[in-house]
């Protein structure tokens, strides 16, 4: 009785408010997707430059600054930003990509010393250039990595997307904070529950991907003749 | 601090439906007979207060008070309440707006307050104690200086330049339905060109670097002083009234009736330009709200 | 050809790891680099393709210092195949093979020509293997497609860094047999690093052999054997030589001297039988053995006459029970001391499971000991006619 009540207010809720739910939804999606892209772009070309040398102080520094980011109160962080970048999508664009770098590039990191020195040896001995080699070897072979490092960044940098409805953003955190704020839970409720099915999807999306550029590779030790 | 809200808001969110779920028939356990827990919201005004409560009552009696900060927002306070997670928190007569019981319209201060205790105590089992003597509502503020060069004295003279103004709101303003963005624009008759629904921290930060131009502010919030900002008369009377009061669970009151008689002797003691000294003085001097609100008790011999 | 002159090389940390090479490596020849580990031999090998590059002195190919050269093009002019393979896991065979024509930007109709040609050419068919990954191959195929990989571009320098080692040995034997195919036509100039002393003779034209650092002796491989420059030398030939066949010639088993059908009879043969049957096989002794090929005793032709007379006794009746019997698989060693020891003419050897399979005599031992001293010296010709 009282269920079905509720799911009745629900579904007129939604008839009321798809419009506003589909652009919260959409500036979630875009947020997190422009920080993750811009986070990626980044941290890659990073974590590729730190991987090919050893200057131990540059490595220090590098993660040192990543953890900073990390590790700086979102609302401290976005406070800092609006002299720079003003209110709305842009600072919260830029706060989410900084969160971004870091784990991003530990993965790509982690990937490019994954691979085996002997490898690098080999190509390097048969006449791979630098770039040519982190291109055509070590690129390749640390993908996994990288794209796991991706998947992982993703979905919770969707989830801290909500902190976007602090600085004027919208996305679907202003659902779920104003809900808080105003007693109503079918904002919560629909905030939330569209945040996770974002994360799933996008996990699923870039699972799929990654598994495309990297089956042929992986169909390892599956039959093994012997001369 | 303050941010922490957004990190566990997964948490809240989920501590929020579970007390839906199990809502109805008000919760058990807690709150033994010596110990009592004050809820507050995660803005430094509640904090302060609690401070106080926390300071009379162990002053006067043997009870340990224990405070829980920072609670996302009054819903969730209530529904701790009710509960029983808390027993004790700072609330504010507007809350009725927020549809927990069906209420009569009106914006009498005196009414909405007969309201709030009489709803309170039938559907939720809380007494709601009479007011300090102030009101937190919210109020449209400007620049000093904008509200020099187009006039602005009240919040009708903005409607001839409400277009090109940038508003900056709280959070939840927009989505509030008796004294939200909605009614209002139909209540005034206006709407401005840009909003940005905001932690309201950052507001004032935004209004300071001329990012928004007007700012809904909460009357007794120090950053309207910190920044310089310009109070615009709600001349039509649209924003309801927002006495704050402590409230307390009826049946720990009925448990430790001692508590009634120390809190009560903050009823009609606290005016709004006090309770926005105190808040400056922690938001602005970064000082402790412990420290404040004990120096407020000395100074007015309620504490030794 | 490939020359060294006064090169040195110490690490930042001051180690020493080339003291003063010297060293011409002549065109068309498979030059072994050979030593203990840390000797400096795969130092001096990566110094050639200039993935180390020397703290002083030159190295020139066909006198061009390579110093002066771009260590990428450098690169793609020398074939190279390491230990651990090193093919690369994502890219199919074909992709492998092909690698360094890709870096040339050869044609792809060459390239892949190519490709199939080389696969042909180490007998793996292109139409099975071009679109395998490595993972999918043996070990031993792995390492071919790491040797035709180097030659692709058909470089006229190959540097081969261990590069069978980590191979079974029966894959490895025939790699190296394959290796020494390949190199009868293609007469490239390799130089093959490896701590093998049987894998360098048999695939060395010349062999460098280099301790601490510096080279200790240089030469074909018969030069060496014969002459080896020190105790060193000496040492590590004999050591190599010793571990790959000394318990094979020098350490015989019981179950290489014995003889397999020495005369027995079984215990219910009369008394006459035997006679008989020792004026046959022309011994003085019978071993009895039963139905189950169990060994139950011994009669010599004394004991037999001894009780001639007696017409209704049998063997079992006269036979001495066996106090030693040897095991197969025993050491001859063994079994000589314990027949010096008891005075033995003979001894029985016998399976784990008791069943007798032959006899050891002093006779056996004597012409066996004859048969080894014998193949011992045509062996080491042999090895100097390698």
């Amino acid at each position: 009785m009282l269920r079905s009540d509720w799911l009745a207010n629900y579904a007129d809720f939604w008839r009321d408010r798809y419009a506003d739910i589909g652009t919260a939804a959409l500036e979630h999606l875009t947020i997190s997707a422009t920080a993750i892209a811009l986070g990626s772009l980044v941290a890659i070309p990073l974590g590729m430059l730190l991987a090919s040398n050893r200057i131990r102080w540059l490595h220090t520094l590098v993660f040192t600054i990543a953890n900073i980011f990390q590790t700086v109160p979102s609302l401290a962080l976005l406070a800092i930003l609006i002299p720079l970048l003003g209110i709305g999508v842009k600072p919260a664009i830029f706060a989410l990509f900084l969160y971004a770098i870091l784990p991003i590039l530990r993965n790509t990191y982690a990937g490019f010393s994954s691979v085996d020195p002997a490898l690098v040896e080999s190509a390097k001995g048969m006449g791979y250039g630098t770039v040519q080699r982190l291109l055509a070897i070590q690129f390749p072979l640390a993908f996994p990595y990288i794209m796991s490092g991706i998947r992982m960044t993703t979905v919770y940098i969707i989830s801290w997307t909500t902190l976007a409805s602090l600085i004027g953003a919208g996305g679907l955190g202003q659902l779920i904070v104003s809900g808080m704020g105003v007693n109503k839970e079918e904002l919560i409720v629909t905030g939330a529950l569209a945040a996770i099915v974002l994360a799933l999807v996008a996990d699923r999306l870039l699972g799929a991907l990654e598994k495309r550029f990297t089956r042929k590779a992986r169909t390892v030790t599956r039959e093994t003749s012997y001369v | 601090m303050r941010n922490r809200k957004f990190v566990a808001l997964t948490a809240v969110l989920s501590l929020s439906l579970a007390l839906s779920a199990c809502g109805g028939k008000g919760g058990s356990g807690g709150g033994s007979s010596t110990s009592l827990t004050i809820g507050t919201q995660t803005y430094t005004e509640p904090k302060i207060l609690a401070e106080m409560y926390k300071a009379l009552i162990e002053d006067r009696t043997d009870i340990s008070v224990k405070i829980l900060p920072d609670l996302a927002a009054s819903p969730i306070v209530i529904k701790s309440m009710k509960s029983n997670e808390i027993q004790m928190a700072t609330l504010y007569t507007g809350e009725i707006f927020n549809g927990h019981f069906k209420i009569e319209d009106t914006k009498d201060r005196a009414e909405v307050l007969r309201q709030a205790q009489e709803g309170f105590d039938k559907n939720f089992g809380f007494h709601w104690f009479d007011p300090f003597g102030f009101e937190n509502t919210y109020a449209f503020t400007v620049r000093k200086e904008l509200a020099d060069q187009y006039n602005l004295k009240t919040v009708s003279d903005l409607a001839a330049h409400a277009k090109d103004l940038k508003l900056g709101v709280d959070t939840s303003w927009l989505e509030r339905d008796n004294d939200g963005y909605r009614a209002f624009s139909k209540f005034y008759g206006f709407k401005f060109g840009d909003t940005f629904p905001m932690e309201i921290s950052l507001v004032y930060q935004a209004v300071a670097d001329k990012k928004v131009d007007v700012v809904l502010a909460y009357t007794t919030d120090p950053g309207i002083k910190q920044y310089n900002l310009q109070t615009l008369e709600d001349d039509k009377q649209f924003f309801p009234p927002y006495d704050a009061s402590a409230v307390i669970r009826n049946d720990t009151l009925e448990k430790m009736p001692e508590i009634g008689d120390a809190v009560s002797l903050l009823v009609g003691k606290i005016d709004a330009g006090t309770m926005t000294t105190l808040n400056y003085e922690v938001d602005v001097n970064k000082r402790e709200p412990r420290e404040v609100a004990v120096e407020y008790l000395k100074q007015n011999g309620l504490l030794k | 050809m490939i020359q060294f002159t006064e090169v040195k090389k110490t690490y930042d940390d001051g180690r020493e790891v080339l003291k003063n090479i010297n060293l011409e490596i002549q065109a068309g020849e498979i030059t072994v680099l050979i030593g203990p580990s840390g000797c400096g031999k795969t130092t001096t090998m990566k110094l050639i393709n200039r993935l180390i590059s020397p703290t002083a002195g030159q190295i020139r190919i066909d006198g061009e210092d390579i110093a002066k050269s771009d260590p990428v093009r450098l690169r793609r002019k020398i074939g190279y195949v390491i230990q651990n393979i090193g093919l690369f896991p994502h890219m199919t065979i074909a992709r492998n093979v092909a690698v360094v024509p890709r870096l040339l930007k050869w044609d792809r109709q060459a390239t892949d020509r190519r490709v199939d040609e080389l696969l042909a050419l180490v007998g793996l068919d292109p139409a099975i293997y071009r679109n395998r990954y490595p993972a999918e191959l043996s070990g031993g195929q792995q390492q071919r497609i790491g040797v035709i990989r180097a030659l692709a571009a058909d470089p006229d320098i190959i540097l081969m860094d261990e590069p069978f080692s980590a191979l079974d040995p029966i894959s490895r034997e025939q790699l190296q047999n394959e290796l020494i195919r390949l190199q009868q036509e293609l007469r490239k100039t390799i130089v093959f690093v490896t701590h093998d002393m049987d894998e360098a003779i048999k695939l060395g034209d010349t062999i460098v052999l280099m301790r601490d650092g510096a080279i200790v002796q240089t030469g074909k491989p018969e030069q060496i054997l014969r002459h080896p420059a020190n105790d060193f030398v000496k040492s590590f030939i004999g050591k190599k030589r010793m571990a790959g066949e000394q318990t094979a010639e020098e350490l015989p088993t019981v179950d290489e001297v014995m003889v397999e059908h020495p005369a027995t009879a079984s215990p219910t043969r009369g008394l006459a039988e035997a006679v008989k049957m020792m004026e046959k096989r022309r011994v003085d002794s019978l071993l009895i053995v039963d139905k189950n090929n169990r060994l139950q005793g011994t009669v010599s032709i004394y004991r037999v006459l001894d009780q001639f007379g007696e017409e209704s006794k049998t063997v079992a009746d006269v036979m001495k029970p066996v106090e030693h019997v040897v095991q197969t698989g025993t050491s001859l060693s063994v079994a000589l001391q314990l027949m010096s020891e008891h005075q033995l003419s003979n001894l029985a050897v016998v399976r784990e499971d008791g069943q007798f399979v032959g006899l050891i005599t002093r006779g056996t031992v004597v012409s066996h000991m004859a048969g080894m001293y014998a193949s011992d010296r045509t062996g080491e010709s042999n090895h100097v006619a390698v």
